[in-house]
């Protein structure tokens, strides 16, 4: 059911009033249910306090969680507790029934939403201990009977019906946890057992509000406890919200812009960026930018600086090392004291992106093979299947593509976008038609095959391929080696593909990029002579220029970094800044 | 009280009314149709099939472009009429007259489709139902066609004259996230699931060993052998398993159809005595890389695949030459022959040149009487699962010739080959359906030794095999369930391995 509802975000203003809607159904089915009364009815708000806060910024991990229908599926865990609680201590006139209600209900619950079901039994008993009309005998046998469905539930279930369960995780099946990799972020846990917590404890406030010397001294008490579990709720919002990065978010808009085509959309992007980008928005521009035809004018004229995308420590991890025998052991520091390492999740480009960037490259192997490797181990996602899609029509894999376009064909969302391709399905011929795929097609099948791998490094093997590949009969493949043995600054791969470009554009202008690249390496390195190549003026000009300004900012003392920043508002967009300054790029 | 109770009465009636009309109800076969002179679009396709007299219904999906469909069984058990739906559903009941009463003959079924307000029907088809029935049980390895990632991996068993699928190991009930483990290579003693190994991989590695109803967990992994125990091979009756022992890489082709390439660097024999807890070598030659071992069903010869690669060059890792020259690797078909009373092995005799002929043969298997041996032939290498022109053929022992099974091959991948207990049904795998996905196929093959058409294993849902994302990896006939649970060896796989010993 949470998956079910989640796709309804592909409208978010849908997605969110339906969750907004399950919240405000959570409110008041807890006030109903526990009987609060207004005046104590703002407890009944913080499970939904919390609930918003484990839902309005997961950052990176929507690429890392292995929670299908995260989204809905505690809301309705919850609502379950709540329902469940409420029918239970309706029967409390009959011990028997009630026995019978607390074992039915805590294992169909447990069968159908895990954890939330066994929040039941707890519930039950704090109620009826406080409840005064209950006998001494009843309260016993419920409680007995609500430890033995604890117990007894997650065992059965394990035993008899789940499979892929460990049993040491039996008691918070269906709980969400955010593991990955060695990255435990509790913090994102913490609002669940909050919550958790307090519908258990809920039935207290019934028994405090009703208490008539419930006043004074104790009502304090009790309101500051609330007062500050609100203020640690709401912290905790707002060290949430602060997670507030633009990259974070750029990166998607560039994703679909990419995924659609958009190219100048990308540019746009690109020209915004309020801070370095990320490596993959910086790939991101160099695909819209070789789609536009720009390479050679435009390449430099973005932000190539990248970095890894900002993810805050959230875990703190004894180092270990192997000692002699193989054995992990704890690793101390001088005074004794065990070192303690703090650790982001690792987010991988292959993970977010990759399919996309090596499909928009027209490596649709790996493209494909990213797709299938991500959705085993995080779940099948639209954007895999449609890179699937993708994949399959250009590589000519006709029956695959349609078992991928009826998959999403069954798909709320995605039905009528998996039915423009189905022409191309009846008749191959027709992919011509569709001229997104004009630039793929003539990349792939101007590329040979070969036995390759790129240990999990989505640009640095797109660099190395690219650069090292020649090509003459495909102009547009040629450009990319031309591009990459750009970024790679290896003066070796550049010449062969420059005099290649200039072979095949016989009579064109030769590009900014291109005559800075070949003025630059042939005055630093004598290899060719660049005497007889008909530069701009311009360029020749501003290359000098650039040399005397820099080599004047040097005298004057400036560190690397500080030239590098005031040469770039004048030089930013040439390749000589680029292959000065863009240094230590790390790909991840 | 009464009043309700009369009304819940009428209410229960009525409603019993409706459910009875709704489900008895059979679909009239149209009198006025146009003849199409052409078989029906069907999937999976089960047209002029020969299928075991035990076998689930063959539900099937009319593709004709319409939803309005009747289907017309005719059997000696009389006429059965399913249809209003292009979802063609046999009920199990009357399926199973229709196979009994149709031992050794046909059921002749013709479908109609309505198509633009006219109604058609297509050339008829038979399903021949052989009298020699299939092992009542399978069982697979489900997996994701990923290639180093892997999540959920599950051994599974189905019932075949049923659809019951039960599943009894799954790595996420052991291990998960960094520790995740990987699991492969079951297998059975003589089709019979007292004696029964698999293994696995990386965390919690190790192979499990039933052996008479008790799991033990071991070690096969010592100094003197290459890795633990790969692909197995249990003596049809003695308790010793033959396993290859293999140093296995993989790489990627950047534009190939067969996307990726599995390839063993270093690969050898070993036995494994199961009550000694030891591994002795059988075949470790520097220049041979010794694979999948199988048992005569006599036991007296081990037949295995044998490539001959010398590696020339020092200065770049094994790995890297065997990536540069991964299509000079061609395996051949040998068998030694095994004294059961001293566990010793005869030297190695060639059954097949396979390499010299251009190609490759890997996962033979040996058909029951010992006659047929069948495996997959591709162009080159030891992972034909991957392989678009990798088919299943046989050796023929008696003629010493290899037969082309053409009857069940496709121009995609066929692989893992196994025949059943009384050598009438061969399965196999196949990525023919879309050339991602593995998926079970089953033919019958003849007194002669020939194939029929295959026909994929049939499942409830006739769609089931578009929407399923995972593969069926190395399917295994049985002709009993698997006794442990899923539980059960999930305990056993927390357990410390016990280590095999190295040497008689």
């Amino acid at each position: 059911m949470g998956t079910y509802l989640t796709q309804y975000f592909y409208e978010p203003a849908v997605g969110a009033s339906i969750l907004i809607a399950f919240w405000c159904g959570l409110f008041f089915l807890i006030k109903k249910v526990f009987k609060i009364n207004n005046t104590w009815g703002f407890i009944a708000l913080i499970p939904v306090v919390l609930l918003l806060i484990s839902t309005i910024d997961t950052g990176y991990w929507v690429y890392y969680l292995k929670h299908p229908g995260y989204w809905f599926r505690p809301t309705i865990g919850f609502i379950y507790t709540a329902v469940a609680y409420f029918i239970g201590s309706r029967l409390n006139k009959n011990i028997i029934l009630q026995s019978l209600a607390t074992i039915i209900l805590t294992f169909g619950g447990y069968y159908a939403f895990g954890f939330y079901a066994l929040l039941v039994p707890f519930c039950m008993v704090v109620n009826e201990w406080l409840n005064e009309e209950t006998s001494k005998a009843s309260k016993s046998i419920l409680s007995a009977v609500a430890i033995l469905s604890l117990i007894a539930t997650p065992l059965i279930c394990y035993n008899q019906f789940f499979s892929k369960i460990r049993s040491e995780d039996i008691w918070l099946g269906g709980f969400p946890n955010f593991f990955s990799d060695k990255v435990h972020d509790l913090t994102l846990e913490i609002p669940f057992y909050i919550i958790s917590i307090i519908l258990v404890l809920m039935p207290l406030v019934k028994k405090f509000q009703n208490k008539e010397n419930f006043t004074g001294t104790k009502a304090w008490g009790v309101r500051i406890i609330y007062i500050l579990l609100v203020i640690v709720a709401m912290t905790n919002v707002v060290d949430r919200l602060n997670y507030d990065n633009y990259n974070y978010h750029a990166e998607m808009r560039m994703y679909r812009a990419t995924e659609e085509c958009r190219w100048d959309d990308v540019l746009e992007e690109s020209a915004n960026y309020q801070t370095n980008p990320t490596r993959e928005m910086v790939i991101f521009n160099h695909i819209a930018i070789f789609n536009k035809g720009k390479i050679g004018t435009e390449l430099f004229k973005y932000n190539n600086f990248g970095e890894s995308p900002y993810i805050p420590d959230t875990t703190f991890v004894n180092r270990e090392e192997k000692d002699a025998n193989g054995n992990m052991v704890p690793v101390k520091d001088d005074n004794g004291n065990q070192i303690v390492d703090t650790l982001a999740l690792h987010v991988h480009m292959v993970q977010t992106a990759g399919p996309l960037i090596y499909y928009n490259h027209a490596k649709t192997n790996f493209a494909s093979r990213w797709s299938i490797e991500n959705s085993v181990e995080y779940g099948y996602t639209f954007n895999e299947l449609k890179t699937l899609v993708k994949c399959a029509l250009v590589n000519g894999e006709w029956d695959v593509a349609r078992k991928y376009i009826d998959i999403l064909k069954k798909s709320r969302n995605y039905k009528e976008w998996a039915e423009k391709y189905e022409p191309i399905l009846k008749d191959h011929s027709k992919i011509k038609d569709y001229h997104e795929f004009d630039n793929i097609i003539e990349l792939y099948n101007h590329m040979g095959t070969t036995l390759d791998g790129d240990n999990g490094l989505c640009e640095m093997y797109l660099i190395n391929y690219f650069a090292n590949t020649m090509n003459k009969d495909s102009k547009l493949l040629q450009e990319v080696t031309l591009m990459y043995a750009l970024i790679q600054k290896d003066i070796q791969l550049f010449w062969p593909r420059f005099f290649l470009y200039a072979q095949l554009h016989k009579g064109e202008p030769m590009p900014q990029h291109y005559q800075e690249a070949a003025f630059l390496y042939g005055n630093l390195e004598h290899q060719v002579d660049i005497t007889h190549m008909p530069f701009d003026k311009e360029i020749a000009d501003r290359y000098a220029s650039f040399q005397q300004t820099s080599q004047s900012y040097l005298r004057q003392g400036f560190s690397v970094e500080q030239v590098r920043d005031l040469m770039k508002p004048t030089f930013g967009d040439t390749f000589w800044w680029f292959y000065f300054f863009v240094r230590d790029v790390k790909s991840y | 009280m009464k009043k309700i109770f009369i009304i819940l009465s009428i209410s229960l009636v009525a409603l019993s009314q409706v459910l009875f009309t709704s489900c008895s109800s059979t679909p009239s076969v149209p009198s006025n149709y146009q003849t199409e002179n052409r078989l029906p679009q069907i999937t999976p396709d089960y047209t002029d099939i020969t299928v075991p007299c035990n076998i689930a219904p063959m539900n099937f999906s009319v593709k004709e472009g319409t939803d309005k469909v009747v289907v017309r069984f005719t059997s000696p058990a009389g006429e059965f009429v399913y249809g209003e739906e292009n979802n063609v559903i046999i009920d199990e009941a009357e399926w199973k007259s229709m196979l009994e009463a149709s031992k050794g003959k046909d059921i002749k079924v013709e479908i109609f489709a309505e198509v633009e307000g006219q109604w058609k029907m297509f050339k008829a088809f038979n399903f021949h139902v052989a009298e020699e029935p299939i092992d009542e049980y399978i069982s697979y390895r489900l997996i994701q066609p990923s290639y180093v990632a892997y999540e959920e991996l599950i051994l599974a068993e189905r019932n075949l004259t049923t659809f019951e699928e039960k599943q009894f190991y799954n790595n996420m009930a052991v291990q998960t996230e960094e520790n995740g483990q990987c699991v492969n290579c079951h297998s059975y003693q003589n089709y019979k699931t007292d004696r029964m190994q698999f293994h696995m991989r990386q965390s919690l590695g190790g192979t499990m060993i039933v052996d008479n109803g008790k799991i033990k967990k071991v070690n096969l992994k010592t100094d003197a052998t290459i890795s633990a125990g790969v692909y197995p091979a249990w003596h049809p009756t003695l308790n010793l398993i033959a396993y290859s022992t293999n140093k296995t890489g993989q790489s990627f082709h950047t534009k190939d159809k067969a996307k990726i390439e599995v390839q063993d660097t270093e690969s050898d024999l070993i036995l494994y005595d199961v009550e000694k807890n030891s591994v002795i070598t059988i075949a470790n030659d520097s220049n041979e890389l010794e694979v999948f071992p199988t048992w005569a069903p006599d036991g007296k010869t081990l037949y295995f695949c044998s490539a001959h690669f010398e590696y020339k060059n020092d200065s770049i890792a094994k790995e890297t030459e065997m990536i540069q020259r991964y299509k000079e690797c061609k395996y051949s078909l040998y068998k030694m022959t095994f004294n059961e009373k001293t566990h010793e092995f005869g030297p190695r005799e060639m059954v097949y040149d396979a390499a010299s002929e251009g190609y490759s043969v890997t996962l033979p298997r040996v058909s029951p009487d010992g006659r047929y041996i069948y495996f997959a032939q591709g162009e080159f290498g030891c992972f034909h699962v991957w392989h678009p022109d990798a088919d299943i053929l046989a050796f023929d022992t008696k003629a010493n010739e290899v037969i082309d099974l053409k009857a069940v091959n496709s121009n995609r991948a066929e692989s893992y080959p196994t025949i059943s207990s009384n050598g009438r049904w061969l399965m196999f795998v196949s990525r023919r359906d879309d050339g991602n996905y593995t998926r079970p196929y089953i033919s019958y093959i003849d007194k002669q030794g020939k194939p029929r058409k295959a026909f994929e294993l049939p499942q409830k849902d006739p769609n089931f095999y578009t929407f399923f994302l995972k593969s069926f990896n190395r399917p295994e006939f049985m002709v009993e369930p698997v006794k442990q649970s899923l539980n059960e060896f999930a305990s056993a796989a927390k357990k410390d391995a016990e280590q095999a010993t190295y040497g008689k």
